[in-house]
């Protein structure tokens, strides 16, 4: 039976002639999985609230969504409150309630349900989501990925026929994003719920889905079985974003033996090609260090437990370092203690050669250190991203020129007449950038760069810090994105246990993982020595 | 131990309506005392004692600021104690700033008590079926500051790491903090539209909306209701038939010791004291209760 029918569906927003969702036609089936791809700004949100009728914007639509036959928009609010559920994209907005309990509880009281068969769903839920120790958690306390959990818990909690969810991962981190997408499975497989989520991060969602729609400037450019659907985003600049294997076997393999996943990419590199070995790239850096940290030890509260446990660091000039760690591990801690923001009880943080004490007052800030924090709209106060950049080059003297430099470096002079708050993802990024790059530091620290941005802007980033380090400023990235700091980073650091671990070149770092490493490194193991990255890996199965 | 906290949400609206009304709208300095010492004893009892000095000052701070005021502006009254800038500053101007006073602090701390006591979701209860939206206003508002609070943190750690916080001048400084409030506030506010859409989503608003947390109206919830209001209607009667009546203008009215203000006086200390007797009373029962255990 079909749960939605998409016809000729065209939309454009109030006072806009331009559409941004043109002609689009497409069915989907009861119990199917289906992923919407397509890269940032086209239109994937869109297209998603059009078929919750209480979060459908205004504007001129032409076309008819039909669910289970009936037209969408006649069908009772109570009805379609309740049996097509929504997830959205931030875990903080969307949860209203203090606590878990009631979160659940929610959706079930506006549906008017007795207190009996509410406390009954409640402990349903809870134990198929094995959530039960959190119920009576404030919702405050919870990390991201457990919001988002709950969130998903208190939509299936009303028994819907098929969940929409908008991007539901961008904003967790990859362990909190595994254990998402494997319930999302669990729903889909065990409970037979309707799924359709959208997606910009392919490589974990193609092998579980049913069904690809690739949304292509509004356009549905392809609508088919995820491997046949491939070969036809291998052809657009989306295909940064299909799953590792694919990348690296697309050009040879036509779509019915397309690789989807790890497993299928290992067994065809394990049966078809001989062992060989690719060249480390050591980023040889005979500069000076520029950060210096031994034996640093610090903790937020007197009687606390320590967060950093004896972190000995040092970064050359020019140097790209990513640290990696679990959440809670310390790495914002260790940027805040490199930055200034907090101070080590213990141990000392030399920036070049010199103890950060004696930055007095706001000297770090004035052409030393830029913090690019997790979240990039704090950077900003003004009403366009131009007044905040000339405030900074007030603060700084320096010559408005630099913000022509800055932006054409960075492609954002576009955007420094809009709010920052009306910018994408990827770009209010890119904007927040340019306006720490304003104060011209020589050492960047970076909050999570990546969060949240699809591949393309990923690896937009990359070119960026690349040309940064060129010019010799030096980067200390945190990160959770392996795949990222494979292609970017001059050297990876481990945090574990408030202590680093280990700090090697890439190619070394991720090919010495066996678990905590890239999809491209798990699938050339024992047959290509230290390739790590797509391009390492289809380069040296090109030389064979 | 918290019995009071668990009483019904109407009851508990009615009685925090009932105690600040009274001591809202009668000028009785002694009534006002009261109700002063109950709250008193009740933001004690709650806060357990901790932060309540640091509190203390504030207060005092507070009482010195509207008792001096008054006279400075109001110059009624029999006996003037001294003359400033040729206008006579009067006993009576000081001793009725002193009873507004009073009275604004007790208002001040039975709030402070009721914000504790009155979760969102006691909110939400009474509110929800009457008007969904006044009771999406009340949460939202209610959950806005924390949140604030957060985003207001980040965004002031972000904007120092700039640079532009450095700057000489202390205005200029003050300035741009403001600035970033503003744009924290603009934020939040966006934050809160998102909150919305995701309650529409769910079907608020839709008719017939339950609660899960049955909330049962028990025998001791109809007992201090019925005590809550008798107290409070007497108080009105009292009121209007003089036996608590006030006036500062003049001469400062006596305070007399007949059998209708006592009554009133000690029916008013009562209310007041409620919540602080029912606590103590439930935990020395806890007290027998674990003994025995």
């Amino acid at each position: 039976m079909e749960i939605f029918r998409v016809e000729n569906l065209s939309f454009a927003y109030p006072d806009s002639k331009q559409k941004v969702l043109d002609n689009v036609s497409f069915c989907v089936n009861d119990g199917e999985f289906v992923t919407l791809c397509g890269k940032s700004g086209s239109s994937k949100t869109t297209l998603l609230k059009m078929l919750k009728p209480q979060l459908t914007p205004k504007g001129d639509k032409t076309g008819g969504i039909f669910y289970k036959g009936e037209n969408l928009y006649d069908i009772e609010n109570a009805v379609t409150a309740a049996k097509i559920g929504y997830v959205m994209q931030n875990p903080e907005t969307q949860i209203v309630c203090d606590t878990v309990k009631k979160e659940l509880a929610f959706g079930l009281e506006n549906m008017g349900k007795s207190p009996f068969e509410i406390k009954r769903r409640i402990a349903e839920i809870s134990a198929f989501f094995g959530i039960e120790e959190w119920v009576n958690k404030n919702t405050n306390q919870l990390s991201g990925g457990e919001k988002q959990l709950v969130s998903l818990a208190s939509i299936i909690a009303m028994n819907p026929d098929v969940i929409i969810l908008d991007e539901p991962t961008s904003q967790l981190d990859p362990v909190a994003t595994d254990s998402f997408f494997n319930l999302l499975e669990k729903i889909n497989r065990q409970l037979g719920i309707t799924v359709i989520l959208s997606e910009h991060n392919l490589e974990r969602c193609f092998s579980m889905s049913d069904r690809v729609l690739f949304l292509d400037d509004g356009r549905l450019a392809c609508d088919d079985t995820p491997r046949k659907a491939c070969v036809e985003i291998l052809k657009s600049d989306m295909k940064v974003a299909l799953p590792s294997a694919t990348r690296i076997f697309g050009e040879e393999f036509s779509a019915e033996s397309l690789p989807l996943n790890i497993r299928e990419g290992r067994k065809i590199i394990l049966d078809g090609y001989n062992k060989s070995t690719c060249e480390i790239d050591n980023h040889r850096n005979d500069n000076d260090d520029v950060i210096n940290l031994e034996d640093v030890w610090f903790r937020y509260e007197k009687n606390g437990e320590d967060v950093l446990r004896g972190v000995n660091l040092s970064v050359k000039k020019s140097e790209i370092l990513a640290i990696h760690g679990s959440n809670g591990s310390g790495k914002t801690t260790l940027l805040n203690v490199i930055s200034k923001l907090r101070k080590a009880y213990h141990g000392d943080v030399k920036l070049y050669n010199r103890a950060i004490a004696d930055y007095k007052g706001n000297s770090l800030y004035r052409g030393i250190i830029g913090f690019l924090p997790q979240n990039p709209k704090t950077v900003f106060s003004n009403k366009t991203v131009r007044e905040d950049f000339l405030e900074s080059c007030k603060a700084h003297s320096k010559d408005e020129n630099i913000i022509d430099e800055i932006s054409e470096k960075l492609g954002i002079s576009h955007l420094l007449d809009r709010h920052p708050f009306d910018i994408s993802g990827g770009e209010i990024q890119k904007c927040a950038l340019g306006r720490v790059l304003i104060s011209q530091p020589e050492i960047i620290l970076l909050d999570e760069p990546t969060k949240g941005l699809d591949a393309f802007y990923k690896s937009e980033l990359s070119e960026i810090f690349e040309k940064l380090s060129q010019e010799g400023k030096t980067l200390v990235i945190v990160t959770h994105d392996v795949e990222f700091s494979a292609t970017t980073a001059h050297s990876c650091a481990m945090l574990f246990d408030g202590e680093i671990i280990c700090k090697e070149p890439p190619q070394v770092f991720f090919s010495e993982n066996y678990f905590y490493t890239t999809s491209s490194a798990i699938i050339a193991k024992d047959v290509i020595k230290n390739a790590v990255t797509v391009s390492q890996v289809t380069e040296n199965l090109k030389k064979i | 131990m918290n019995r009071f906290l668990k009483t019904h949400p109407f009851t508990m609206l009615v009685y925090f309506l009932a105690v600040i009304g009274v001591s809202m709208f009668c000028n009785n300095p002694v009534l006002q005392l009261i109700s002063l010492l109950g709250a008193t004893a009740y933001a004690v009892w709650l806060s357990k004692g901790r932060g309540f000095l640091s509190q203390l000052l504030y207060f005092i701070t507070l009482f010195a600021l509207v008792a001096v005021t008054n006279p400075l502006f109001v110059h009624n009254g029999k006996t003037p104690l001294f003359f400033m800038n040729g206008n006579p500053v009067t006993l009576e101007a000081i001793i009725c700033g002193a009873s507004i006073a009073l009275m604004i602090i007790a208002t001040v701390l039975w709030f402070s008590c009721m914000t504790r006591v009155m979760t969102s979701d006691k909110f939400y209860f009474l509110f929800a079926k009457i008007s969904p939206k006044l009771a999406l206003v009340f949460s939202m508002a209610l959950n806005f500051v924390p949140r604030l609070k957060k985003s207001y943190k980040e965004t002031e750690k972000a904007h120092k790491t700039l640079g532009i916080y450095s700057t000489e001048s202390y205005f200029e400084r003050l300035f741009l903090k403001l600035k970033t409030m503003s744009s924290t506030v603009a934020q939040s506010a966006e934050n809160s539209i998102e909150t919305s859409a995701s309650m529409n989503a769910r079907g608020y608003g839709e008719k017939g909306r339950t609660s899960f947390e049955t909330v049962k109206f028990t025998f001791y919830d109809l007992v201090l209701l019925c005590f809550t209001v008798a107290v409070t209607i007497m108080e009105i009667i009292f009121m209007i038939n003089g036996a608590t009546a006030f006036e500062f203008y003049p001469t400062v009215t006596k305070i007399t010791l007949e059998v209708s203000s006592v009554t009133a006086y000690a029916g008013y200390f009562v209310l007041c004291f409620l919540p602080v007797i029912i606590e103590i009373t439930e935990s020395l029962r806890w007290k027998y209760f674990v003994s025995k255990i």
